[in-house]
């Protein structure tokens, strides 16, 4: 194992070294530092000129300066960003902080969004649903991120605004969406057609009720989950979770987590007399989050049973989501107050920047005004990642499904939600070890496109402007940050795949 | 645990809902969120030094945050002549020959500390620019003074170097006679220097002098701190002024909020209050501030993306209400699509031009033909007069300019006062106005040369430059040249090396200084000027252009310029094609934005907006 590691860390350093020289030499040969003086017409334009070449160099080797950076970088110094006489590092850790958060969230949800329809798709194999979603995804696959960008801003920040200054029901839009309802969660339930259509027209009628309930009942003015919202959509995931991890069977595991969902109802109003007279802030947030966890399976482990464990997940998931829904319920209280404010006048989705200026508020504004800004970007990576985390969970889940311990588990009369969750579903998901720490690079490392178009001063904006500005430190700084995370994580990768899966070995 | 316990469950949550039904909902806290005027601003560059007169701090990103936050005594209206702002302080010139000024601070002028503004902080603006203090004037010292990642060390006790060297200011050798009060100092040139009143701005506008003098000599009271500084500029205290010269370089420049509020004290009718990196820097009115050029909103925002079509749609979303974006046709279309938003098309600082090179063996080169200059002379007219100047602004730049001009002087930006006087008598319009191809064939006839070859440079990968290219290329042709695509992406590097014949590149103006471009023509004994990358030599020109260096007189100013485009054109030097397009949006609800060409451009006029 050492030896294996050793080997490894040395290999690792090599290609960093290799990638330097390449990197500095390329960077190097294609920049010109000189280019927005030498069509200047200032009159000390000579001074300009000879104080620039004297500071970076220009007039040595190209080995001088590569050795300087070197020199430096060794030292852990990486040098300055010269046009703005910045250290590299300061901008750094701004930067990467800027990336993690915009990408973060949509990774996760795109994730999410991804297994779950991938898993579907592969049940369905060859089913109109699963040639839709192969369409659907291989479509958003190859849109271009800039223009992605700028549909959304114009349709979900331009126009939603426009919508939400004057709510009115656009009855082509509404009854497109709840057919489109309709159609999926018929294809994803599956069945025999008379199945189907009663899926087809439940699904559609809920989601015109929805649709129509938000725009005539002036939620969209003074949007809220409350006390009654918090006991459906409590109640419906205690019976989703349960489903999915235990069984409505299992009714242990369906009262504990119907137990969590009232204990988290009946914390509403002492949490929101909390918040009223407690400056909120994330520490003591997710404090409250991870107790809800304990609570959630406390519950779980209160109602006991052979098969604790179960009750005790089930709890926990439904205390999260309870959590997850309170903090979103405070968060929307302040949104009348928000869409008034001086600085938002009316137009709260924005399509730059990853906060609106001079807003003040306390923690909660600030809260839904890093969500207005944060969406659209989120929206746009989502629709783009989505889709390979479908393709590639489709493959998994289908590779899998054909196995001969599927035939096996099915053989011996587990029922269809046993054999999937707990033989197939696991199973398929090692893959993902390999997947998630290469998209951790890529967080990094940013996202050139969506930074630039929406205005977040992340890794890939600093990237592109250094770039553009031919400065050599930052870009240098940026490749060997994301070359030595993308070794770190392939390392973690293979390590990952050896505690996961038997079969492999790390000395091999 | 029984069925009992189970039964519990639904009646434990019809009890939560109970509970929940009665208890009173706690309304949010009221936030403080802002009340006050707001006016958004998109730019494409962030700011990134407070101090823009050093060698690496001139961006117009730097100058126009400094304009909003620092007064000074002159500013360029719209036809970029120079206009007094007397609230801040007047100048009057004592004598031409020795040039003398006497610049005075007017009362108020006044720091948004409270501190006065005096002739301590000009004296500290002339000072810094003027390279008259540095001691470290040989460039190898300078480079030693470089750190190995680039940035500058400070200076060693005893050594001075202030990183600035402005033409004109290091043109006053002498310290200046300060008043009594401290009020007014007079400057006395060494030589006469014609843009002199262009260099006003460097005298307002400087760094704070008793912040530069607190932090770099320790002295904390305002008055006793700029009588430090004062005298050690006095004296030539090496020690001391090595001290300042650090802080002067160093301190003022960030890319965000500074942690100690003294540097952000300025003198204008903002003061910056937040920054944001990258992000934003906002700017609220000064209270402190008793001058004319007042804030005519309480807050403004600069935002910064520099992504066109981002930033027409942050001004549709209402997020800023003034933006300039590069223009492009989609981004033109894009904005005279938008309701209610003003889309002014106008002129941007730099300046397409194409030049013709004497030096090179080459067709218009006499050399080439016996040191004939006449024979040479006819082939350069002959290729001018194929240049299609119109067809180019009419197919390339019409689109995203619909006023767009071909521009008919070298040295002088349409619509410039001067601009209709200079461009009647320098000939350009009269002689070059129409593709002559009969007359360039005439030409090429008279001078016995058969199908010149033209080698032409220009940036390879620039659209723009290639469509002007090829259509030079087929006019050209017409009349027996032979075009040569020398198209280059490295174009920059290689101007001035003798490789091409013509080149196409832009120029950018930086003032209206009369002597600026002296630099694109003039051959002196050390060699051409900077930008005179022709190898065009022209007697007559290099003494004009040493005549007006030291022309006080703004009409002799004048005939002069004329006098030397006269030549220009005469000698068939090149021609200039047309002004880069520019593009400025803004909401119907701001009004009184007129953008200039140059820096500060959209903002010159700030205290005459008006938001609704």
């Amino acid at each position: 194992m050492i030896r294996f590691l050793a080997r490894r860390f040395a290999l690792a350093l090599g290609t960093l070294f290799v990638l330097s020289v390449v990197v500095h030499l390329m960077v190097d040969t294609a920049a010109d530092p000189l280019d927005d003086l030498r069509t200047s017409t200032a009159p000390n334009k000579e001074v300009l000129i000879a104080s620039r070449v004297a500071m970076l160099q220009l007039d040595a080797p190209w080995i001088t300066r590569y050795w300087n950076w070197l020199h430096s970088f060794i030292q852990g110094d990486f040098g300055i960003a010269w046009r703005s006489q910045q250290k590299v590092s300061d901008l750094m850790v701004g930067a990467v902080s800027t990336s993690v958060s915009l990408i973060l969230f949509a990774t996760l949800l795109a994730l999410l969004l991804g297994i779950t329809v991938g898993i579907v798709s592969a049940l369905r194999q060859y089913t109109t649903f699963d040639y839709s979603i192969t369409f659907v995804s291989f479509m958003l696959y190859s849109l271009p991120v800039f223009w992605v960008a700028v549909l959304l801003k114009q349709f979900l920040a331009i126009g939603l605004n426009d919508f939400l200054a004057d709510p009115g029901v656009n009855w082509l839009f509404v009854i497109a969406v709840a057919v489109v309802s309709g159609l999926f969660w018929a294809g994803a339930l599956g069945g025999r057609a008379r199945r189907k259509l009663v899926v087809f027209g439940t699904a559609a009628a809920v989601t015109l009720a929805t649709l129509l309930l938000i725009v005539w009942s002036g939620w969209l003015d003074s949007p809220q989950i409350g006390p009654l919202g918090l006991g459906v959509l409590g109640a419906g995931t205690a019976l989703a979770v349960t489903l999915a991890f235990a069984g409505l069977s299992n009714r242990r595991a369906l009262y504990s987590a119907l137990a969590t969902a009232a204990v988290g109802l009946a914390l509403y109003y002492p949490l929101m007399y909390l918040f009223y007279y407690y400056v909120v802030d994330w520490p003591l947030l997710f404090g409250l989050l991870a107790l809800a966890i304990a609570c959630g399976c406390g519950v779980g482990w209160l109602f006991g049973g052979t098969d604790r464990g179960v009750s005790m997940r089930g709890g926990a998931i439904v205390a999260a989501v309870m959590a997850a829904l309170t903090f979103v319920d405070r968060v929307m209280q302040v949104y009348p107050m928000y869409y008034r404010s001086n600085a938002i006048h009316g137009r709260p989705i924005a399509t730059i920047g990853a906060e609106t200026p001079n807003l003040g508020g306390d923690f909660w504004v600030q809260c839904l005004d890093r969500f207005t800004h944060i969406l659209l970007p989120t929206i746009a990576l989502v629709l783009i990642s989505f889709a390979s985390y479908t393709r590639y969970q489709r493959g998994a889940m289908l590779e899998v499904l054909s196995k001969d311990y599927i035939r096996t588990a099915r053989a011996k009369g587990l029922s269809e939600r046993v054999v999937i969750v707990r033989h197939a579903l696991r199973n398929a998901l090692m893959p993902l070890a390999a997947v998630i720490p290469v998209d951790l690079v890529a967080m990094i490392g940013g996202a050139v496109m969506t930074e630039t178009i929406f205005g977040w001063a992340g890794m890939g904006k600093l990237f592109i402007d250094s770039l553009r500005q031919s400065e050599v430190a930052p870009i240098m700084a940026y490749v060997m940050i994301t070359g030595a995370v993308a070794i770190i994580a392939n390392l973690a990768a293979d390590f990952f795949y050896a505690l996961l899966d038997p079969r492999i070995r790390v000395n091999a | 645990m029984g069925n009992k316990f189970f039964t519990a469950v639904p009646l434990l949550m019809a009890g939560a809902l109970a509970f929940s039904a009665c208890a009173p909902v706690p309304s949010p806290q009221q936030s403080d969120l802002d009340t006050d005027t707001t006016v958004s601003v998109m730019w494409n560059q962030p700011m990134y030094t407070m101090n823009a007169v050093t060698n690496f701090g001139n961006a117009t990103a730097n100058h126009n945050i400094i304009y909003l936050t620092r007064d000074n005594f002159i500013y360029y209206d719209k036809d970029l002549n120079l206009v007094q702002n007397k609230s801040y302080g007047s100048y009057e010139k004592l004598s031409d020959d020795p040039l003398k000024i006497k610049l005075t601070m007017a009362d108020t002028a006044l720091w948004s500390d409270g501190v006065p503004v005096d002739a301590a902080d000009m004296v500290l603006g002339w000072a810094s620019t003027s390279s008259v203090y540095n001691t470290v004037k040989d460039s190898d010292e300078i480079k030693a003074l470089q750190n190995e990642d680039g940035s500058l060390k400070p200076v060693a006790d005893g050594k001075v170097y202030f990183n600035s060297n402005i033409n004109g200011i290091n043109l006053i050798k002498e310290f200046p006679e300060i008043s009594e009060d401290g009020k007014s100092a007079t400057f006395t040139f060494s030589v006469p220097f014609a843009d002199w009143e262009n260099d006003l701005t460097y005298f307002g506008a400087s760094l704070p002098a008793h912040i530069v003098a607190k932090r770099a000599l320790g002295t904390a009271d305002p008055t006793a701190a700029k009588a430090a500084l004062l005298k050690a500029f006095q004296d030539k205290d090496a020690a001391s002024l090595s001290k300042i010269a650090n802080v002067w370089n160093q301190d003022w420049n960030y890319t965000k909020m500074p942690e100690e509020a003294e540097l952000v004290v300025g003198s204008g009718a903002y003061n910056i209050t937040e920054y944001k990196e990258k992000q934003y820097i906002t700017l609220t009115k000064n209270p402190q501030y008793k001058g004319e050029l007042t804030a005519p909103t309480d807050i403004m925002t600069i935002r910064y993306n520099e992504d066109p079509m981002a930033n027409v749609q942050a001004l549709q979303n209402d997020e800023v209400q003034l933006i300039s974006p590069q223009p492009t046709a989609d981004v033109l279309t894009a904005l005279n699509a938008l309701k209610d938003v003003t889309v002014i098309s106008g002129d941007e600082a730099t300046y397409e031009h194409i030049d013709l090179t004497f030096d090179n063996g080459g067709p218009f080169d006499p050399k080439t033909y016996n040191k004939d200059a006449a024979k040479a002379l006819k082939v350069r007219q002959a290729f001018l007069k194929t240049i299609p100047r119109q067809e180019i602004v009419d197919k390339i730049i019409k689109p995203l300019n619909p006023n767009a001009e071909v521009r008919n002087s070298f040295n002088l930006v349409p619509g410039s006062s001067n601009y209709a006087d200079t461009t009647a008598a320098n000939g350009m319009s009269t002689q070059y106005d129409q593709v002559d191809i009969e007359g360039a064939k005439a030409l090429l006839a008279d001078a016995g040369v058969k199908a010149p070859k033209v080698r032409i440079l220009y940036g390879k990968s620039n659209v723009r430059r290639q469509q002007e290219f090829s259509l030079i290329k087929e006019s050209a042709e017409q009349a027996g040249f032979e075009v040569i695509d020398n198209g280059d992406d490295n174009w920059g590097a290689k101007l001035g090396d003798g490789t091409y014949d013509a080149s196409i590149f832009g120029w950018q103006t930086v003032s209206p200084a009369a002597t600026e471009p002296a630099a694109n023509f003039i051959m002196t004994e050390d060699g051409p000027g900077l930008n005179n990358l022709s190898g065009y030599n022209n007697k007559k020109i290099n003494e004009l252009y040493a005549e007006l260096n030291v022309t006080i007189d703004t009409a002799r100013q004048k005939a002069i310029n004329e006098e030397v485009e006269k030549i220009l054109v005469d000698d068939a030097f090149g021609l200039t094609l047309y002004q880069f397009p520019g593009a400025t949006a803004f909401s119907k609800t701001l009004s009184g934005v007129d953008p200039i060409t140059i820096s500060p451009t959209i903002f010159w006029n700030f205290w005459t907006w008006k938001l609704t």
